[in-house]
C-alpha cells in the first residue's frame, strides 16, 4: 500500500482549495455576480490602464465583476462538470465490464446501444430535450452523462475481454469465484487506470459543452454563471477584451490538471496495491 | 481473395483465404449495423416531432398563427404520428429521405457530396493523432520521473482543457493574420484544412499520449515485462514490443468512440473556419428545422460510425488474437 | 476456432493505416481550385449566413435580402421614409380601392435572354399566390393580394381582396423571377433583372456574381462579387483584417465597435426592439401599472449607448420611427427611474415577481441586459434561449414564458402593417396586448386608403399603446456594415447592401 505521490496532494490541496473559492468566495467578496453596470463595461484587470477600483480582474460586457462572476461560475460547473463526469464513468464501467465480461448478445446488445448513442447527434437529442422537459441543471447533468458513457464502456469493454483471457482472472473463475467477485476483484481495479484517464478528460470536456448548449438555451440561464457560459461570452472578444475568457478558461484548465494528477496519483496507489496481492 | 488464392495455391487449399472468424464477424456486423441504423432513424424521428415545428420557421415570424396551422396541415403534420413514421420508413428503404428546404435538392446526394470535406479532417485527425501520440506516450510512460516525462503528461494534460474554439481562434490569428500563411475561413484547398485538423487534433491527440502513457506504466509494472527485464531484455526493446501493445485496446477502443464524436464534433471547428462539410450543414439544417437534411445527414455518420466500430473490432482482435479466437469460437 | 489466421496481424494494421493515409490523399487531391484571390474589381462580401435558396420567394430574412437586391428587381422599392419608388414598373395608378395598374419598364431583359413583359408580372404574382407551403412567409406577406392580368404587353393590373393602402410596400417584397426559369426550380438556377447574375451557387457557402451589363441597373465598377457565409464572428474579423473579405453584415455590435479602423456604416433597421409582454401567462402584466414600471425600469439610453454599442436609437415609446405614416411627434418615450417602478410594483402587489424572458440565440446578449435591469428593480428574471422554430410557435401561438424579446419588423414593410402580432388574432391564440381599441384600430388601419386617415389612425394605435404601456419599448435597432476604407460599399435607401453602387479602390 503506497501513499499518495507528492504532485497528487499538491493536485488534492489544490482542488481543496479551489473548491472552498467557489463554495466561499462569492459570500465573502462584495460584489454580487448578476449585478450589471453597462457604463463599466470590458474594464480590464488591475494592472491594465483603465482597470476600475472593486474589480481586480475586469468585467464583462455587462460591467459585471469577473472574479465573482468566475467563483460563481464555478459553483455550477464543478457541480455539473464533475457530477456528470462521474455518473458516465460509473454508467460507462458498469456497461462495459457487464458487455467485456459476460461477452455474446449481452455484450453485442450493450454495445449496439453504444453505437447506436454515438453516431447520434447529440445537438438533436439536446434540441428535442429543452422543447419537451425544459432546461434545469438535473436536465444538464442527465444529458452530460448521456453524452459521455459510450468512451469508459468501449475503452473498459476492451481491457475486460482481454483480462478474461489472463491467467489469474481464469484461475479466480475456476476456484469458484462468483462473476461479482472476479469483477469487484480483479477487473475493476485493472481498468480503473484508464477509466482515470478519461474521467479527468470528460471533466473539462463537459464543462465545456456545458458552456456550448447554455447558448442553445440548455444549461444554465443567463444571467446565472457558469465558467461555460462565461467563456462562451467571451469568444466574440478574444481578440480586444481577452481577460472575458481567460478567467474561466484558467480556472477550468487549473481544474482539470489538479483532476489530472489526483487521477494519476491514485492510480498509482491502486496498481502497488495490485501488485502486492499477486 | 481471388489474387491471393492464385498466389498462394497450397495455402488456399490448406485453409480458407479468409479466415471464418472474419466472416462471421462481418455478417454479424451487417445485421448490426441494419439494426443500429434503424434505432438511431426511429429515435431521430421521434426527437424530431418532439421538438420545434418546421412550419414555424416556414412562416417565420411576422406570420400568423393561421398561415402556421395551414402550413403545418399542408406539410402532412397534423396526421397520425405512427402514419408519418411509416411512410418515413418507406421513403428510408427506398434511401429517399425527401428534399432539403430551400435548394429543394435531393438530401442524401447533398449530404454525400460534402462528406468527402468531413472525412479528411477525421481521417488526418486520427493520422496525426496516432502517428504523434503514440511515440509521446511511450516516451512519457518511460521516463515518467524524469523532467521530459512530465512535461509530455503535463502539455497532454493543459492540450486537453483548452477550448478548441480559444485554440482555433489564436490559430488564426497567428497564422492567418499576423503571419498570412493560411487562409481564415473556406473548404476548397489543403492549406485550408490545416488549421482544423490542428483544432481538431490537440484534444484526440492528449488523449492518445495520456491512454497510451497509462497503458505502457502498467504493462511495465506487470510480471511479462518484468520477465523479459529480469531475463535481460533490452529496455526499448521491453517498452516498444512488449509494452506498447498493452495500450493498444484502450487507445484503439478510444480511437473508435472518438472517430464518432469527431463525425459529429468537427460542427464547432466546421463553423469558425467556414469549413463546409457535414457538421456545418447538421447545424443550418436543425436550425432551419430542415428534416430531410438532418435525417440524411444523421444516417450517413451513423453507418460510418458502425463501420468504423466493425473496423475496430477486427483490428482490435488482430491487435490481441486472445480475444478474437476466444469470442470468436 | 482452431484456425491458422491467414491474413497477419501485423498485416492488417498496415492495411489499416494505408487506407486512412489514401482516404486523406484522396480527399486532399480532390479539391479544386477557390477564387479566393479577389480581382481588384471583385467584391468579397460575408454574413454570418447566406440565403439558402435562390428562389427570392424562399430566400427571407437579411440575408436573404442581401442576395436579391442584387439579382431581382420588385415593380417598385421603397426609398427613403419608405415611400415606394420605381423598380420595374416606372408609374402606377389606383384604379379603384381593389385594382393597381402598373406601367412597366422598357427595354428590360432578364439574365437568361427573355423579355421582361407584363405577362412576367402575372406569372410571378400567381406563383406566390399558389398554395406552396415553402412560400408561405412570403406569401403572408403579401396580405390581400389576390391576382393580376396583363392589359397589354407593358401594362399591367394587380388586384387584392380588399382594400390594401399598403400593398407597394407588399410589392416591393416581391422580386420578378424568369419564368424560363420555373421549370428549371429557381431555387438553384437564378434568372432576374439585377445589374448581377449567378454564376455559381454553393448552398451554405458562397454565391458568386457575375456583373450583367445588360442590366437597366448595371454595376457602376464591379465585375464581380461574392457572398460568403462565415458564421463565426472572431474568424470573420480575422478575415476583414487580413483582406480576405471587403465587408460584412451582421457583426455582433460589440466586436463591430471595437473595429477602429475600419469604416462603420449604420443605417436604421426599420424596427422596435420589444419585450412583448403576455397576461395569458402572469396575470400581474395586465395591471397597467406592471407594464409601465417594466417600460421604467429599463435604461433605454444605456442600453442603446452600451448593450448596442451606440447602433441604435432610444424610442419615444411608440413602434415607427419617425418618417413612417403616422408617427406621432408628440409621444415622449417612458425615460428611466427605477425608484418609480420599485413604487409602482410594490402598488401592484408585484413586487418580487418572476419574470422570465424568452428570445432567440442571436438576442441572448440584448435579453441578458433586460434581465439585468428587471433584476435591479427586484423583479427576478432569467433568460430563455429558445431555437427559432420553438420561438416563432411561442410568438405566433402560445408563449409558456411572460415576456418575448424580439425585434418587431422582419419583413420591411417599413409599415404598422408588419407589426401584425399586436392586431387581431383568432381564437385560442394568447395576446399580446390585451386592448379591444387597439385591435379594431389596427384593423382599421389595414383596409383605410386614404393616406391622412390612415395616418391618423396609426397614431391614435400609438397613443393607446403608449398610454397603455402595451409593450416595453427598448431601442430602434440599426443594421451594421463594416469595411476597410478602401471600400465603398453602397446602400439602398431600405438600408440593404447594393453591390452595384459599390467600389473597392486597388
Amino acid at each position: 500500500m503506497s501513499r499518495l505521490s507528492t504532485p497528487a496532494r499538491i493536485a488534492l490541496a489544490g482542488l481543496a482549495l479551489l473548491a472552498a473559492a467557489v463554495a466561499f468566495g462569492p459570500l465573502l467578496l462584495p460584489a454580487d455576480p448578476l449585478k450589471q453596470n453597462l457604463a463599466d463595461g470590458l474594464a480590464p484587470p488591475f494592472w491594465m490602464d483603465g482597470a476600475i477600483p472593486g474589480h481586480p480582474l475586469g468585467t464583462d460586457q455587462l460591467g459585471r465583476d469577473l472574479l465573482v462572476r468566475t467563483l460563481a461560475g464555478g459553483r455550477t460547473s464543478l457541480l455539473v462538470g464533475f457530477v456528470a463526469a462521474t455518473l458516465a464513468c460509473f454508467l460507462g464501467i458498469l456497461a462495459g465490464l457487464v458487455a467485456g465480461y459476460l461477452g455474446g448478445i449481452i455484450d453485442r446488445l450493450i454495445m449496439g446501444v453504444g453505437d447506436l448513442w454515438i453516431a447520434f447527434p447529440f445537438l438533436v437529442l439536446a434540441i428535442a430535450a429543452i422543447t419537451v422537459v425544459g432546461s434545469s441543471t438535473p436536465v444538464l447533468i442527465v444529458l452530460l452523462t448521456l453524452a459521455g458513457w459510450v468512451t469508459p464502456a468501449r475503452v473498459t469493454r476492451a481491457l475486460a475481454r482481454r483480462l478474461k483471457g489472463e491467467d489469474y482472472v481464469s484461475a479466480a473463475v475456476g476456484f469458484g469465484g462468483g462473476h461479482r467477485y472476479v469483477i469487484a476483484r480483479h477487473l475493476l481495479p485493472a481498468v480503473a487506470g484508464a477509466n482515470a484517464v478519461i474521467w479527468t478528460f470528460m471533466v473539462g470536456a463537459l464543462v465545456l459543452i456545458e458552456g456550448g448548449l447554455s447558448f442553445l438555451g440548455l444549461g444554465v440561464r443567463p444571467p446565472t454563471p457558469s465558467w461555460g457560459t462565461i467563456l462562451n461570452d467571451g469568444r466574440d472578444l478574444m481578440e480586444t477584451a481577452w481577460w472575458v475568457p481567460l478567467w474561466p478558461g484558467l480556472a477550468l484548465t487549473l481544474t482539470v490538471l489538479f483532476v489530472n494528477l489526483l487521477g494519476d496519483g491514485l492510480r498509482r496507489v491502486f496498481d502497488v496495491k495490485e501488485s502486492d496481492r499477486a | 481473395m481471388a489474387t491471393a488464392s492464385l498466389k498462394r495455391p497450397d495455402a488456399s487449399r490448406a485453409r480458407p483465404a479468409v479466415p471464418t472468424w472474419l466472416l462471421w464477424t462481418v455478417a454479424v456486423w451487417a445485421v448490426r449495423l441494419a439494426v443500429t441504423v434503424l434505432g438511431i432513424l426511429t429515435l431521430l424521428f421521434a426527437l424530431l416531432h418532439l421538438s420545434g415545428d418546421p412550419a414555424a420557421v416556414m412562416v417565420g415570424p411576422g406570420g400568423s398563427a393561421e398561415d402556421l396551422a395551414k402550413v403545418h396541415a399542408q406539410l402532412g403534420l397534423d396526421r397520425p404520428f405512427l402514419d408519418q413514421y411509416l411512410a418515413f420508413l418507406g421513403d428510408v428503404a427506398r434511401l429517399d429521405f425527401g428534399d432539403a428546404r430551400g435548394t429543394g435538392e435531393a438530401a442524401l446526394p447533398a449530404v454525400l457530396a460534402k462528406l468527402p470535406l468531413t472525412l479528411q479532417l477525421v481521417a488526418a485527425t486520427l493520422v496525426v493523432s496516432v502517428a504523434v501520440g503514440l511515440p509521446l506516450g511511450v516516451l512519457a510512460a518511460a521516463r515518467r520521473e524524469g523532467t521530459l516525462g512530465r512535461i509530455i503528461a503535463g502539455a497532454a494534460a493543459l492540450g486537453q482543457a483548452i477550448p478548441n474554439f480559444v485554440l482555433g481562434l489564436v490559430l488564426l490569428l497567428v497564422f492567418a493574420l499576423w503571419l498570412g500563411w493560411l487562409p481564415s475561413y473556406g473548404s476548397t484547398t489543403p492549406a485550408h484544412t490545416v488549421l482544423p485538423v490542428i483544432t481538431l487534433a490537440l484534444f484526440t491527440l492528449a488523449r492518445v499520449v495520456l491512454l497510451t502513457r497509462a497503458g505502457v506504466i502498467e504493462a511495465l509494472s506487470q510480471d511479462f515485462c518484468r520477465a523479459v527485464v529480469a531475463k535481460g531484455g533490452g529496455r526499448s526493446r521491453v517498452l516498444w514490443r512488449h509494452a506498447l501493445p498493452n495500450a493498444f485496446p484502450p487507445v484503439l477502443a478510444f480511437l473508435v468512440t472518438d472517430t464518432g464524436y469527431l463525425l459529429s464534433g468537427t460542427v464547432l471547428v466546421e463553423q469558425l473556419y467556414a469549413y463546409d462539410g457535414i457538421g456545418r450543414g447538421l447545424v443550418i439544417a436543425i436550425n432551419e428545422q430542415d428534416y430531410p437534411t438532418v435525417q440524411a445527414t444523421v444516417f450517413t455518420v451513423a453507418v460510418i460510425v458502425v463501420a468504423v466500430s466493425a473496423l475496430g473490432d477486427v483490428l482490435g482482435r488482430v491487435a490481441d488474437p486472445r480475444v478474437g479466437r476466444e469470442s470468436a469460437g | 476456432m482452431g484456425e491458422v489466421i491467414y491474413l497477419s496481424r501485423r498485416r492488417l494494421l498496415q492495411l489499416g493505416g494505408v487506407t486512412a493515409l489514401a482516404m486523406a490523399a484522396g480527399c486532399a487531391t480532390s479539391s479544386e481550385e477557390d477564387g479566393g484571390d479577389a480581382a481588384s474589381t471583385q467584391l468579397v462580401f460575408a454574413s454570418t449566413s447566406i440565403t439558402n435558396s435562390l428562389d427570392p420567394l424562399i430566400a427571407l430574412s437579411s440575408v436573404g435580402t442581401t442576395f436579391t437586391t442584387q439579382v431581382y428587381d420588385p415593380l417598385v422599392d421603397l426609398g427613403a421614409e419608405g415611400k415606394p419608388v420605381p423598380a420595374l414598373a416606372t408609374a402606377w395608378k389606383q384604379v379603384d380601392d381593389l385594382t393597381v395598374e402598373f406601367t412597366l419598364r422598357e427595354g428590360v431583359v432578364f439574365h437568361e435572354g427573355g423579355a421582361f413583359d407584363a405577362a412576367a408580372v402575372v406569372a410571378n404574382i400567381e406563383r406566390v399566390l399558389s398554395d406552396n407551403p415553402a412560400f408561405a412567409a412570403r406569401k403572408g406577406e403579401m396580405g390581400f393580394l389576390k391576382g393580376a392580368e396583363a392589359v397589354d404587353a407593358k401594362t399591367v393590373r394587380v388586384t387584392t381582396s380588399k382594400p390594401d393602402p399598403v400593398l407597394l410596400n407588399r410589392l416591393s417584397r416581391l422580386h420578378i423571377v424568369d419564368p424560363a426559369v420555373f421549370d428549371k426550380d429557381p431555387a438553384k438556377v437564378a434568372s432576374g433583372t439585377g445589374p448581377f447574375k449567378v454564376a455559381k451557387y454553393e448552398p451554405n457557402k458562397s454565391i458568386d456574381l457575375e456583373a450583367f451589363t445588360e442590366s437597366w441597373r448595371a454595376p457602376e465598377t464591379l465585375t464581380s462579387a461574392r457572398l460568403i457565409a462565415i458564421p463565426d464572428s472572431g474568424t470573420m474579423t480575422t478575415a476583414l483584417r487580413s483582406g480576405e473579405i471587403d465587408a460584412v453584415f451582421g457583426l455582433p455590435p460589440a466586436v463591430a465597435a471595437q473595429l477602429k479602423d475600419f469604416n462603420v456604416q449604420a443605417p436604421p433597421a426599420g424596427s422596435c426592439a420589444i419585450l412583448s409582454m403576455i397576461p395569458a401567462v402572469e396575470a400581474k402584466l395586465r395591471d397597467k401599472n406592471v407594464r409601465t414600471a417594466l417600460n421604467l425600469a429599463v435604461n433605454k439610453d444605456e442600453f442603446v449607448k452600451e448593450g448596442l454599442s451606440g447602433f441604435g436609437e432610444v424610442p419615444t415609446g411608440q413602434l415607427l420611427q419617425p418618417g413612417y405614416p403616422g408617427y406621432d411627434d408628440s409621444l415622449k418615450g417612458f425615460g428611466f427611474d427605477a425608484a418609480k417602478a420599485k413604487q409602482l410594483l410594490a402598488d401592484a402587489g408585484a413586487d418580487g415577481i418572476t419574470l422570465n424572458i424568452a428570445t432567440t440565440a442571436l438576442f441572448k446578449q440584448q435579453a441578458e441586459i433586460v434581465a439585468g435591469y428587471l433584476t435591479e428593480v427586484g423583479i427576478k428574471s432569467e433568460v430563455v434561449i429558445q431555437d427559432l422554430a420553438t420561438f416563432i410557435t411561442s410568438l405566433l401561438k402560445k408563449s409558456e414564458v411572460p415576456l418575448l424579446y424580439w425585434q418587431t419588423d422582419y419583413f420591411d414593410l417599413k409599415d404598422i402593417a408588419s407589426v401584425s402580432r399586436f392586431g387581431p388574432q383568432p381564437e385560442g391564440v394568447q395576446s399580446h396586448f390585451e386592448n379591444d381599441d387597439y385591435t379594431s384600430l389596427f384593423a382599421e388601419s389595414g383596409t383605410e386608403m386614404d393616406p391622412d386617415a390612415r395616418a391618423a389612425t396609426i397614431r391614435e394605435m400609438a397613443g393607446v399603446l403608449n398610454a397603455e404601456a402595451g409593450v416595453v419599448f427598448l431601442a430602434w435597432p440599426k443594421t451594421v456594415y463594416v469595411h476597410p476604407e478602401s471600400v465603398d460599399l453602397g446602400l439602398t435607401p431600405n438600408g440593404n447592401a447594393s453591390l452595384a453602387t459599390s467600389k473597392k479602390k486597388s
